[in-house]
C-alpha cells in the first residue's frame, strides 16, 4: 500500500519543528517582511485582487449578467445540442473540469479527438492581460464568444474531428440565426440588456454583444481575500508556518515570483518549460506561442497561469499532463524543465527542492485560494429562452 | 474526471501535527482527539445493455460511449476516500483500496470503521486502459486515468450541507451522520433524463 520509508524520518523532523513551540523561522519571515506603511502590504508586488474593472463600453447590469448566463449554459447553441461552455468550465468546479482534455462538440458522438489544450479555470479571468495558452487573444469579449467558432461549440462547417480550425465569420452567421430565428426568446433578452434589436444587427455586431454579455456573467468568477492576502496586509496569524516558509521560497530561492508575480500571480507572459510534446514522427504536437508569432524562439512557450485557487484546478500545464501539484513544482525545479534547448533561462537558477520545501510551497499555494464563489451566483438559469 | 491523486502525505502529516501538539507544545487532552466509529460504503454496479455484453456510459459532453463488458471485468479499480472538499492532486486520501472488477461487474467497498460525523468524498476509477503495476500501487502519487477509463461522477452539489465545502469533479459526496455513510453508483446513461444520468453515475474519461 502507499507507505514510504521516508515517512518516519520526515515525520520526526516536522514533529520536532512543530512541537518546539512557535516556529522561530516563521516569526523571522514575518519580521523579514514588515508592512510597508505606504502600501499597507508586506509585498506590494503581490497585492490583493483589485476591485472589478469598470468597462465603459459595457457597464455591468443584471440583464447582461442573466443573458450571459443563458448563453453560457444553453446547449442548443452548440452543433451537437449537448455541449455548453459549462461542460469544460463548470461553474460548480471553479469554472474548469478537472479533466486533462475535454471533448468538443466537433468530435461528438465520439470521445476523440479531444480538444488539443487543457481548459483552464476562468477564475479571475476578467483581470487577465493575455488570454489563451498561446496568447492568441487579449480581448475578453471576443475571447468569451470565440468557442462558438472553435471545435468546442462548433458553429462552423469544419470537418468532424478537426480540433484546430476556427472560422469566425461562419460561426457568427450561425449564432445570429440561432439567436434570432431558432430561439427567438433571445431577442427580447438582448433588447433588455443592450437596447438593441438583434434581428436588425449584423452577425458581427451580435457576436460582440454576446461576448459582452458572457464577459459580464464571468465577473462572478472572482476569488479574493485569500489567507496570503491577510498575511500580506499584516496579519501574522493568517498563514501557517509551512505556508510562510513556502512564501519565502516562492519569492526567494525558488524564483517562482519571477513569472508568477503580480496580484494574479502571473506575468501573463510566455515561458518554455520543456513541455513541447512530439508525435510519433517527431513533429511538435502544439508549438504554443510560436503558433501566434511564428518566431522560432517562441516554440514550446505557453502562458503563465494565475495561481489563485490553483489548488482547485488539477490537472496542470497547457495539456493537463500533470495532475499532481507537487510534481508540477518538482518539474520546475528539476532537470525535466531544462531538456528543451530553448527552455526559459529562469529555470536554470532554480535549485533542486527537497520534499519539505515542496510541501511548504504547496501550503503557500493553498494559501492563495480565496473564498469560493457565492452559491447564489452559481445557480443555473431556471428556464432558458424559447 | 481525474481521480484525486496524491502528492506527499501532507494531510496526514498536518493532522498528526495538529493532534500531537497544542499551541504551547504540550499534547492535547485525549478527549480532544476525535475518534469515529463509522464506516463508509461504496457500491458500484455496472449494468450491461439489453444484449448483456455491452456497457454504455455517458461522457462529460453527454454523448454515449460503449465498450464490451469483457473489457471491464477483470480490470483493476481504485476506490479512494477523502476528507470532504479535498484538493485534487494536492491532498492525500484517508483510505484507499485497489481491486479487480469481478465478472458480475459489481464493486463493493467498505472502509475501516474509524470515521466520525462529517463530509467525505469518494472516488472510484476503473482502469480499462492503464496497466496497474505493483509500482503504481505503491506510489504515493497514484496514476492519472487515461481516455476511455471510467470514473465516478455526480453533478449536483445538493448533498453538500450548509457550511460544508463543495466537492470537485469526479467524486461522490458522502455524509456520515451518526451512522455509516454510503453511496450507490450505476452507469446511468439515459440522454432523455440528463439530470438523473449525471447523478451517482460512472462516466467515461475523455
Amino acid at each position: 500500500m502507499r507507505t514510504s520509508l521516508a515517512l518516519p524520518s520526515a515525520l520526526a523532523v516536522l514533529c520536532l519543528a512543530a512541537c518546539s513551540g512557535s516556529d522561530s523561522a516563521s516569526r523571522t519571515i514575518d519580521e523579514q517582511w514588515p508592512v510597508d506603511p505606504a502600501s499597507g502590504l508586506r509585498v506590494t508586488g503581490l497585492g490583493p485582487v483589485p476591485p472589478l474593472p469598470e468597462w465603459e463600453d459595457n457597464p455591468d447590469t443584471e440583464e447582461k449578467r442573466s443573458l450571459g448566463l443563458s448563453l453560457f449554459a444553453d446547449p442548443r447553441l452548440s452543433s451537437s445540442g449537448t455541449v455548453t461552455c459549462g461542460n469544460c468550465h463548470s461553474p460548480v468546479a471553479d469554472f474548469q473540469s478537472n479533466t486533462p482534455l475535454d471533448i468538443p462538440a466537433r468530435s461528438l458522438p465520439d470521445i476523440k479527438p479531444t480538444l488539443p489544450r487543457h481548459s483552464p479555470s476562468l477564475i479571475n479571468l476578467v483581470y487577465a492581460e493575455t488570454l489563451h495558452w498561446d496568447g492568441s487573444e487579449s480581448r475578453l469579449y471576443e475571447s468569451m464568444v470565440l468557442p462558438f467558432a472553435e471545435a468546442n461549440m462548433n458553429l462552423t462547417d469544419a470537418p468532424k474531428g478537426d480540433v484546430w480550425t476556427i472560422d469566425v465569420p461562419a460561426a457568427q452567421q450561425k449564432l445570429h440565426a440561432k439567436l434570432t430565428q431558432e430561439i427567438p426568446g433571445y431577442v427580447p433578452l438582448f433588447q433588455d440588456a443592450f437596447g438593441e434589436d438583434i434581428t436588425q444587427t449584423t452577425p458581427e455586431e451580435l457576436w460582440l454583444l454576446a461576448g459582452k454579455a458572457m464577459a459580464t456573467y464571468i465577473r462572478i468568477a472572482v476569488s479574493r481575500d485569500a489567507a496570503f492576502d491577510a498575511w500580506n496586509a499584516g496579519d501574522d496569524d493568517a498563514m501557517s508556518d509551512a505556508a510562510k516558509r513556502g512564501f519565502s521560497l516562492f519569492v526567494g530561492d525558488g524564483r517562482c515570483s519571477s513569472c508568477h508575480g503580480g496580484p494574479m500571480f502571473s506575468d501573463y507572459d510566455f515561458h518554455n518549460l520543456s513541455l513541447l510534446a512530439r508525435d510519433d514522427d517527431g513533429n511538435p504536437v502544439d508549438t504554443g506561442r510560436e503558433r501566434v508569432t511564428g518566431a522560432p524562439e517562441d516554440m514550446g512557450a505557453f502562458l503563465t497561469p494565475s495561481l489563485r485557487r490553483v489548488n482547485k484546478s488539477s490537472p496542470f500545464f497547457h495539456d493537463g499532463r500533470q495532475a499532481i501539484l507537487g510534481r508540477v513544482i518538482e518539474h520546475h525545479a528539476g532537470p525535466a524543465s531544462r531538456t528543451d534547448p530553448n527552455h526559459d533561462p529562469i529555470l536554470d537558477g532554480i535549485p533542486k527542492l527537497d520534499i519539505d520545501q515542496v510541501s511548504d510551497l504547496i501550503q503557500f499555494l493553498k494559501a492563495l485560494a480565496g473564498a469560493p464563489i457565492d452559491e447564489a451566483l452559481l445557480a443555473l438559469p431556471v428556464k432558458l429562452p424559447e | 474526471m481525474l481521480t484525486p491523486l496524491h502528492f506527499r502525505p501532507l494531510v496526514p502529516l498536518a493532522a498528526l501535527l495538529l493532534l500531537g501538539c497544542s499551541s504551547d507544545g504540550a499534547p492535547p487532552p485525549a478527549e480532544d482527539v476525535p475518534i469515529g466509529d463509522h464506516a463508509i460504503h461504496a457500491d458500484v454496479q455496472l449494468v450491461p445493455d439489453e444484449d448483456g455484453e455491452t456497457l454504455t456510459f455517458l461522457t462529460p459532453a453527454l454523448s454515449t460511449f460503449s465498450m464490451p463488458a469483457s473489457k471491464v471485468a477483470g480490470r483493476p479499480y481504485l476506490v479512494a476516500l477523502f476528507t470532504g472538499g479535498f484538493d485534487q492532486g494536492v491532498d492525500l486520501d484517508l483510505h484507499h483500496e485497489w481491486g479487480i472488477v469481478p465478472d458480475d461487474l459489481r464493486i463493493s467497498y467498505t472502509s475501516p470503521r474509524k470515521f466520525f460525523n462529517g463530509p467525505y468524498d469518494v472516488s472510484v476509477i476503473v482502469y480499462t486502459e492503464t496497466e496497474i503495476t505493483d509500482e503504481i500501487r505503491a506510489d504515493f502519487y497514484g496514476v492519472v486515468p487515461r481516455s476511455g477509463e471510467l470514473s465516478a461522477f455526480t453533478l449536483s452539489q445538493d448533498r453538500v450541507k450548509p457550511g460544508d465545502p463543495k466537492f470537485s469533479n469526479g467524486v461522490i459526496r458522502v455524509n456520515v451522520e451518526d451512522a455509516d455513510g454510503e453511496c450507490r453508483l450505476e452507469n446511468r446513461h439515459d440522454p432523455a433524463d440528463v439530470g438523473a444520468s449525471l447523478t451517482d453515475t460512472v462516466l467515461t474519461v475523455p
